[in-house]
């Protein structure tokens, strides 16, 4: 685990992990001194209410504004080096004033990074350059958004499916992805040179305190009943993304485990309608027995997601279904645009349960009955994928369930 | 009072889905549930199907004859399980030709909507699949449901 977002501040430097956050004191190189009386809760910025409560996906310094992302809305803040400034007048603005191209940030942002004349905002692989100039939206560069993996020459597998964080710093831009992070030398464009030795474990470095920027972390696999083409990839990758960027928030990281593309074993063909009976945990039918048992590549702990063409229960079909074996943690999905329905069902994979249930003749008094547009339906165990306010929230008390579940581990 | 496409695209879009799903759906809403059968979304063409077969309306029905012989995969899957909330004739004109599909899923809940009720045409095709049938997994589901039917 690592963090969710970081702020350039001048001499100073915030990250924020969730509902917390810690600011430091340092130069351009360096992990610095946590200045005392840190972490404190994300609360004490005063923002908007419902804005950032329990965290941030990203934070941009632009001088004496700074901007801060939550999903799909985003304030602008009028500060100095220190403290938390003033929220300027008609904030938070949906993420669409920004007037990204083709699609860009939609359902939020993962980084954004100051420099200079120049910002960077990085979504899941893609990310783009805008020249700063007044307020915003700023102009984005021609040719933009770009692929990270093919602009910013990053070891490994760092940063592949994305950043959590990104930093200016001077001649140095820090960049986070999970519990690691790695030090760039650059100027204002390009994506300049990692230096040498990085990646490093967050941890090994930054002397964070007790606890900041530690959660547990869950491996998820994608196994996919229909043919791995561009489409089906393109929806692996948005599934993963979304719930990366939403578990993130709450101290849970998702690593992607692999893709495996079943589409040609014979033996799995019928599956591609998959018999999940009622779809209850605990009730997995003969076909989840045979289909869950295909985990190449995932250990016992791993969540493995079925991507099938659909999933037919007793009566009906359902969108999703987080019925599994024991001892083979994992959930099915099919087709659809709904972007957390992965991290839905991987909700319930770790425990949770639908926040209420609507009302019908067989269930006409549900003790929680569904308000739409109540925080209910801001809720990604709402039990329809209509969320109100996108992209949905995870209470407190789910968090702490999901971090306490046997399947997620120290980071 | 019909439902608005949208109002039924917010009802039908239940991740898990449960009786609220098709609460209140009634004949009212087979003109709009109909056009859904062609939705881009296969998710949603295959809830359309579901939703029109618990109506008793000869349009809904139709429909539902229509679905079985539709491009999408999970759209015939939804008319195989639906079949067997059908009048028993028209049960047997759509699960004749879903037991003879020629993808493994939508055969496989074609031979679990065969009940006791389905006419002899549609027995004998059971017990060819019960024959002949490549896919072992379909193949004992054939062989189990001529025993049983």
């Amino acid at each position: 685990m690592g963090i969710s977002a970081a702020l350039f501040s001048g001499s100073k430097c915030y990250f924020f992990d969730g509902a917390r956050y810690i600011r430091v004191t340092r130069g351009d190189e360096g992990p610095g001194t946590v200045d005392a009386g840190y972490p404190k809760p994300i609360a004490q910025w005063g923002w908007p209410a419902g804005f950032g409560q329990q965290g941030i996906d990203a934070a941009l310094y632009a001088g004496s504004k700074c901007f801060f992302f939550d999903g799909n809305r985003y304030i602008r803040v009028t500060r100095g080096e220190t403290g938390t400034g003033t929220v300027d007048a008609g904030y938070p603005r949906p993420i669409t004033t920004w007037a990204w191209p083709g699609g860009f940030g939609q359902s939020g942002i993962d980084a954004a990074l100051y420099s200079s004349t120049k910002a960077y905002f990085f979504d899941g692989p893609l990310y783009l350059r805008v020249t700063r100039g007044g307020s915003e939206p700023w102009t984005v560069d021609d040719g933009y958004p770009r692929t990270i993996a093919d602009v910013w020459g990053w070891p490994g597998r760092f940063g592949r499916f994305g950043i959590d964080a990104a930093l200016f710093s001077g001649t140095k831009c820090y960049f986070f992805d999970g519990n690691r992070y790695i030090r760039v030398t650059r100027g204002d464009v390009g994506p300049g040179t990692v230096d040498p030795g990085y990646s490093k474990r967050i941890h090994d470095v930054w002397n964070w305190p007790e606890g900041f920027g530690v959660g547990e972390r869950v491996v998820v696999f994608f196994k996919t009943l229909l043919p791995l083409s561009a489409g089906v990839q393109s929806l692996i990758d948005t599934q993963y993304r979304e719930m990366r960027r939403l578990f993130l928030k709450f101290g849970i990281e998702v690593f992607f485990g692999a893709v495996e593309d079943l589409s040609g074993n014979a033996d799995l063909e019928d599956f591609l309608a998959l018999d999940v009976g009622p779809c209850l945990l605990g009730q997995p039918t003969a076909e989840h027995q045979v289909l869950f048992a295909q985990r190449t590549g995932a250990g016992p702990d791993d969540l493995v997601v079925y991507v099938v063409q659909t999933l037919e229960g007793d009566n009906d079909s359902l969108l999703g279904c987080a019925t599994h074996p024991a001892g083979r943690p994992g959930a099915a999905i099919v087709p659809t645009p709904a972007l957390w329905l992965t991290a839905h069902e991987i909700g319930h994979v770790l425990g949770l349960r639908h926040v209420c249930e609507f009302p019908s003749d067989t269930n006409p008094n549900p003790p929680t009955p569904c308000v739409v547009g109540s925080t209910q339906s801001d809720n990604v165990m709402f039990p329809r994928m209509t969320w109100t306010r996108p992209p949905p929230n995870i209470s407190a008390a789910e968090a702490a369930r999901m971090l306490a579940s046997s399947l997620s581990k120290p980071t | 009072m019909p439902r608005s496409p949208s109002e039924l695209r917010d009802q039908l879009s239940t991740i898990e889905s449960d009786d609220a799903t098709y609460e209140g759906l009634g004949r009212d809403d087979v003109a709009a549930l109909t056009p859904l059968l062609e939705d881009d979304e296969g998710w949603l063409a295959a809830r359309a199907v579901h939703a029109l077969g618990r109506i008793d309306d000869p349009l809904a029905h139709e429909a539902i004859l229509a679905a079985a012989s539709m491009p999408r995969l999970e759209v015939r899957v939804a008319a195989a399980t639906e079949a067997g909330r059908l009048p028993a004739e028209l049960s047997d004109g759509v699960l004749l030709e879903l037991l003879g599909d020629p993808e493994p899923a939508v055969r496989k809940f074609a031979v679990r909507s065969v009940s006791p009720r389905n006419g002899v045409a549609v027995r004998s095709r059971v017990q060819e699949l019960a024959d002949a049938e490549p896919n072992p997994r379909i193949k004992d589901m054939a062989e189990e449901k001529s025993r049983s039917t």
